[in-house]
């Protein structure tokens, strides 16, 4: 029997903190050994939730000695400090995405994973969706033929806190939504997105980050994709948001709706619907891969690489929307 | 009695024939078509007399108006015609394939102290309307985005003159000015647009063009048409404002249901959306005869269509650049 793979998480300042908590209690070879937040109230008390030490201090060296990994889910732009300290200490990193807010904090963190040999993924768990593989499977059996354009849409409500503040998190709708589309492409086209252009506004929620967006995102193949990153779900759509596909290829077309696996609720009361997801659950699918690449030393489904080329392109959104042009995708 | 000169006896001619035979007030006088046997076919069933040449169905028939339902090429041509003839026009979409066209066309029925009207149907939808009377009463707040969809088969056959652009202008401005041309009535006049077009002929005629536009309001729209979509005729609509969202989906607003063994389509038809429950042409038509008739003023002015007609030939340039273009105000 071979030890589990101890992790710890670092912050819970993002709203996935407890599902990846509640993954890694699943997951056989798994702990979730500690919890570590800046926020020391909000830390405590999901440390007692979970029945975890708290640590108070990532300074103090013994701190690191309890686990093997870390899931970073603190605010966007805190993600590059926690993770240089964690390969410093030689841990594995699962990384919230967006990876980073800027291109050099993302690229300083895939070369710090690199020279202290860990394991850096980031966490995209649409990787993991049973609808979304089933249409990467769809795409490499030839099934729409030679692909041409995609429509998609990741639709969300207005998240709360730090999400709309510039500072923390680097952006706000495109920055928070651009990245599971664009890493989904990349994984079933097998190609990368070279130049964008995308308008930009605040025009439903009026705070001071970006909540609506289009994008148009070109791959080096020719490929055209069109997004909708946009945080425009009223507080009663029934559920969260969406992420949607449709991908037109030279023999057909495949559609997504990565969230259709639904069941309708109607509430005696006089209050909005919801849609209950029956969907497999891709948090615990994704912890897993973690969990797995760790034991294994083998690359996770979605690498620190994966995590910083989408962000790229969120950036180069920003500088598109800027310039009124389309940009070129840095690096 | 209005009396109609239909000029084509195509698709949207038989569509409009069609939608005549129930309009109360109007009768369709004579029917045009260079060839001579489809306008001596539909003329029969209407009880028209049939003509292939414009100035011949001018010059003997007393009409209070032309229907102009030939390829876009010809538009400007027939609109120029009829204008000299004194009759008003009723003229498919797109209103021609340049701007300077437009103008022409504009101003020739203006001296000629005439109508243009001009087939943007989109607006007569019902689900459009209703989109937009939730808009107008402020259901949704102040608009900021706006989706729209617009999908079909790949027109080809006779109708291969769709996919050459010098003909129809392309997708751009053949299919797309449904929605480019309801965005700017909706959301006021378009700032600068980006767009692409993928396009492919072999194995198979695929065409997408896809432009998202900034209005000077602010708003944003993105809108997508495709030819060669292997789905159903499909639209949708999304307009989202700071005080709630609208939808509309023509694949999830299915009032009947019918499965049943049918003949194949014609090939190279032109794809068009369901009329059997409502059908938007006939509801454009009646309001374009009360208009003649001087019972309402047009919800389509001639200006709009020129807009529209703008903004789709700055789209177009745009996906031949790769570069955003300031969509010109032109004056009408
Ligand atoms: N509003 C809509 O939804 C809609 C839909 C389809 C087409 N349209 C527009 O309607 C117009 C006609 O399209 P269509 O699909 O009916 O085309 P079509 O090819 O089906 O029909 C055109 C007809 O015009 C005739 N014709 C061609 N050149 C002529 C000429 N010089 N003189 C006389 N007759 C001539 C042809 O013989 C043919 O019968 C186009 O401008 C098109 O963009 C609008």
């Amino acid at each position: 029997m071979t030890a589990p793979i101890r992790c710890a998480i670092l912050s819970s300042a993002h709203v996935h903190t407890a599902a990846y908590a509640d993954a890694l209690r699943q997951v056989p070879n798994a702990a979730l050994a500690a919890i570590w937040d800046d926020n020391a109230d909000r830390g405590r008390a999901f440390a007692d939730h979970y029945n975890v030490p708290f640590l108070a201090d990532l300074r103090a060296p013994a701190a690191w000695d309890e686990f093997d990994a870390v899931v970073i889910t603190s605010e966007n732009s805190r993600h590059a400090a926690l993770c240089l300290e964690a390969c410093r200490a030689g841990k594995h990193v699962l990384c919230e995405k967006p990876l980073a807010t800027t291109n050099e904090d993302a690229a300083a963190m895939v070369a710090a994973a690199d020279t202290a040999g860990v394991v850096l993924a980031t966490a995209f768990p649409m990787r993991h969706s049973l609808p979304a593989i089933a249409v990467k499977r769809t795409i490499s059996d030839g099934g729409i033929g030679e692909v041409l354009a995609v429509r998609s849409t990741n639709h969300g409500k207005m998240p709360p806190g730090w999400f709309r503040d510039p500072a923390l998190a680097g952006g706000g709708a495109v920055m928070d939504h651009t990245v599971h589309v664009v890493d989904l492409l990349r994984w079933y086209l097998e190609d990368e997105p070279v130049e964008v252009y995308a308008e930009i506004s605040n025009g439903f929620h009026h705070i001071a980050v970006d909540d609506a967006a289009f994008l148009t995102i070109t791959f080096r193949s020719g490929v055209v994709v069109t997004l909708d990153p946009s945080w425009s779900r009223p507080a009663s759509f029934p559920m969260w948001g969406d992420l949607t596909l449709e991908i037109a290829g030279t023999k057909g077309t495949v559609g997504l709706d990565a969230f259709g696996q639904k069941v309708v609720r109607y509430p005696a009361e006089n209050a909005p619907s919801e849609w209950l997801g029956y969907g497999a659950d891709a948090d615990l699918a994704l912890i897993t891969d973690f969990v797995a690449a760790v034991r294994e030393r083998r690359a996770p489904a979605a690498t620190g690489r994966d995590g910083a080329r989408a962000l790229a392109v969120a950036l180069a959104a920003y500088a598109s929307a800027k310039s009124g042009q389309p940009e070129v995708i840095v690096p | 009695m209005i009396r109609v000169g239909l000029a084509g006896t195509g698709s949207m001619g038989l569509t409009h024939a069609q939608a005549y035979a129930t309009i109360p007030g109007v009768v369709v006088a004579a029917v045009l078509d260079i060839d001579r046997d489809r306008a001596v076919q539909l003329a029969a069933t209407v009880g028209a007399h049939p003509y292939s040449d414009l100035d011949a169905m001018l010059e003997a028939e007393k009409l209070d108006v032309v229907d102009c339902c030939l390829p876009t090429a010809q538009h400007r041509i027939t609109v120029e015609r009829a204008a000299q003839y004194g009759c008003h026009v009723i003229c498919e979409k797109p209103l021609t394939l340049t701007v300077a066209d437009g103008q022409a066309m504009i101003a020739a029925t203006r001296a000629a102290g005439t109508q243009l009207l001009v087939g943007q149907v989109v607006r007569f939808f019902p689900e459009f309307q209703r989109i937009a009377s939730a808009l107008r009463e402020g259901r949704i707040g102040t608009p900021v985005s706006l989706t729209m969809l617009r999908q079909g088969s790949s027109p080809g056959g006779s109708r291969s003159w769709y996919l050459d652009e010098t003909q129809s202008g392309g997708i751009f401005l053949d299919m797309m000015i449904h929605d480019f041309d309801w965005a700017l009535h909706h959301l006021g006049p378009a700032e600068r647009v980006y767009a692409r077009l993928v396009q492919r002929f072999e194995p198979r005629a695929f065409t997408q063009g896809m432009a998202t536009i900034r209005h000077t309001s602010g708003a944003l729209s993105q809108i997508t048409g495709t030819w060669g979509h292997p789905g159903p005729f499909t639209t949708m609509v999304e307009l989202a404002g700071d005080g709630g969202l609208l939808q509309h989906n023509s694949s999830e607003s299915t009032p009947i249901i019918l499965y049943a063994e049918t003949a194949p389509r014609e090939p190279g038809d032109v794809p068009l959306p369901d009329l059997s429950v409502t059908n938007p042409y006939r509801v454009e038509l009646a309001h374009f005869v009360d208009v003649l008739a001087g019972r309402a003023e047009s919800l389509v002015r001639p200006e709009e269509a020129l807009a529209a007609l703008s903004l789709a030939l700055s789209a177009r340039a745009s996906a031949a650049t790769n570069q955003a273009q300031v969509v010109e105000v032109v004056a009408a």
